[in-house]
């Protein structure tokens, strides 16, 4: 049975389009380096987190993928000593990396080449959550530097308004589109 | 091409439910916030928030109409070799991002572009057009399986599947090439263009003979009277039509089949050789008709000529379907020979058993002309197991034998080889036909 699940696999790969072995190799490439910030160095862990990874990478649509984030968190939950270092920026692009590779291969058949406009919507995304990961850390690095007292309920306040601001505009302009 | 014609009318309009992407979206985001809250973790706050704004993002942007599909397909009834296209048109799905269609993989049916999968961008119409051509590559009739559409909403977030109907899809032989210089005697219609060996109105100069009452003046020979003592006319051969009947072995299909751009099985060149001999005698006027036995369903066209009637025998050879069961095979070996004493008997078969050869003697033996195509491929014996291949050996011995058999009772078997394949039976024929007879 695992032979034949294997034989599938392979057969459905063979016919991959090379965009969607970028697409594997990101989200493989970002599970990689989830689990180096995260200081995952059990071997048992590190084979969880890779072969989750692995399984979401070939089956965008499973839950796989939620899987190999929770055991990163939990781990950097674990481990991470200072939560305000620039390693905390990077696992969140990582997250996000991960989990928006997962969301187009899960979107797309696994043979086909983007479209254009698709593509191009899809990598200002991964820029835009970037870009607002860098900025809720740089809130945080002020919040925790200048000793507020409540920085982490300030910050997620903070983060939260501008996002609910930028929210109500993305769906105003979706209404006036329409 | 026909006119598309409509295979599903709207497939059911199916809710939008969130994907895995989307739980996994929540599930961080909801996570990390309350961890970092409750526990006064900022870095959890700086992982939540994007997660967060994802969720947002794509709850605001959730579709909210029911999408519909109806499919369309250019042409159901296909030569081999031909393609057609399939078209979708998606409607209410504004919100959704993307529409992607996947195909199930049906044998013997390409899909084009991407081997069945099409991902297309849907604007703020909610409208979109899915188009993918498909390509038959064997004969026969067979059912497309639904496609299924799946529209997304943004983040890949929210989905809903769509699926079309089946599609029956008829694929028409594509006749081998098939010329046979020949000619064809002892004909018993009416019209055509094969010659009788009797003398009678036709097209084809025999000889000349002396003006007798009822002959008509443009028969006279006017140079050739004009040097003699009276008129004379010049005799034709009458020009008659012949029947020639089929009867294809489709009890079994050995061989691989790739389709028309591969290998072909027994059952492929059985179907191609009769759709092109089929093709060549009625363009010369001849009547044809195709009998089958091994099938599931007893194959029968009756004698006909034309080309609603050539239409006709290609689709009947679609049904071909092997029965695989010796019992099937024996009860067709009860009901009566289907062929008449003037008809050219031409029998298609692989010759594995011995079931065509002992029809073809019997034929042979009611006095009708009979020969039998060889249609076994060269590569049957290719098998990776070496049991199969020895078995393989030892029957195609017993089978030469047989062949030796039947050529000895005066039924010629000759291998299927396109052009020219009926020539030389076909002449010796004629040269039998006109040799001098002894009448008691």
């Amino acid at each position: 049975m695992i032979e034949r699940l294997v034989g599938e696999l392979w057969a459905e790969m063979r016919t991959a389009s090379p965009e969607r072995w970028v697409l594997v190799a990101a989200a493989i490439g970002s599970a990689i380096v989830l689990a180096a910030l995260a200081r995952v160095d059990h071997p048992l862990v590190l084979a969880c987190v890779m072969g989750f990874a692995a399984i979401a990478a070939l089956q965008p649509a499973s839950n796989a993928g939620l899987a190999t984030m929770a055991i990163v968190l939990a781990r950097w939950l674990a481990t991470a000593d200072d939560a305000t270092t620039p390693d905390t920026a990077a696992l969140a692009i990582g997250l996000i990396t991960f989990h928006l590779s997962l969301a187009v291969m899960a979107t797309v058949p696994q043979a086909i080449t983007l479209d254009p406009r698709l593509r191009r919507r899809w990598l200002l995304r991964l820029a835009g959550l970037a870009g607002i990961a860098m900025t809720t850390w740089v809130l945080v690095e002020v919040f925790t530097r200048r000793a507020l007292g409540t920085s982490t309920a300030l910050a997620t306040a903070a983060v939260l308004a501008i996002a609910a601001g930028a929210g109500a505009v993305r769906a105003s302009l979706s209404r006036s589109t329409r | 091409m026909t006119e598309p014609r409509p295979v599903d009318e709207a497939g059911d309009a199916a809710p939008w439910r969130p994907t895995a992407a989307h739980l996994r979206a929540v599930a961080v985001a909801f996570g990390t916030l309350i961890v970092g809250l409750l526990f006064g973790r900022p870095d959890m706050v700086v992982v939540g928030v994007p997660f967060a704004w994802i969720v947002l993002w794509s709850t605001i942007d959730r579709p909210r109409g029911h999408a519909a599909a109806s499919a369309r397909i250019g042409n159901t009834v296909l030569r081999e070799g031909d393609a057609t296209a399939w078209r979708c048109r998606v409607e209410g799905a504004a919100g959704a991002e993307v529409v992607a269609a996947r195909t199930t993989p049906t044998a013997w049916v390409e899909w084009w572009p991407h081997g069945g999968a099409d991902a297309v961008f849907v604007d703020s119409t909610g409208t979109v057009d899915v188009e993918m051509r498909m390509r038959s590559t064997r004969w026969g009739r067979r059912t497309i399986d639904p496609v299924r559409l799946t529209a997304a909403s943004s983040f890949g977030a929210f989905q809903t599947l769509l699926t079309t109907g089946h599609v029956g899809l008829v694929t028409l032989p594509l006749p081998a090439s098939f010329d046979a210089d020949a000619p064809m005697r002892t004909t018993d219609g009416l019209v055509g263009l094969a010659r009788s060996s009797h003398a009678g109105e036709g097209s084809e100069f025999s000889s000349l003979r002396p003006f007798a009452i009822g002959d008509r003046i443009r028969r006279i020979n006017w140079p050739r009277s004009l040097r003699s003592d009276g008129l004379q006319v010049n005799a034709t051969w009458a020009d008659r039509d012949t029947h020639v009947a089929f009867i294809a072995d489709a009890a079994d299909d050995f061989g691989r089949s790739d389709g028309i751009d591969g290998a072909a099985s027994s059952l492929d060149t059985t179907v191609r050789a009769i759709s092109a001999i089929a093709e060549h005698h009625i363009a010369r006027g001849d009547r044809v008709s195709v009998r089958s036995f091994g099938t599931v369903t007893q194959l029968t066209v009756p004698p006909g000529t034309g080309q609603m009637h050539l239409r006709r025998v290609l689709d009947a050879l679609t049904r071909l379907r092997p029965a695989n069961d010796g019992l099937t095979i024996r009860r067709a070996g009860r009901r009566p020979l289907p062929v008449t004493g003037a008809a050219l008997t031409v029998m298609l078969s692989p010759l594995v058993t011995r079931d065509a050869l002992d029809r073809a003697v019997e034929l042979g033996r009611h006095g009708l002309r009979v020969v039998v195509i060889d249609t076994l491929p060269q590569q049957v014996t290719a098998d990776g197991d070496a049991f199969t291949r020895l078995a393989w050996r030892i029957r195609l011995l017993d089978r030469r034998r047989e062949i030796r058999r039947v050529q000895q009772a005066g039924i010629p078997v000759v291998r299927w080889r396109g052009p020219g394949s009926l020539d030389q039976f076909l002449r010796d024929a004629a040269r039998r036909a006109s040799a001098p007879r002894l009448r008691t």
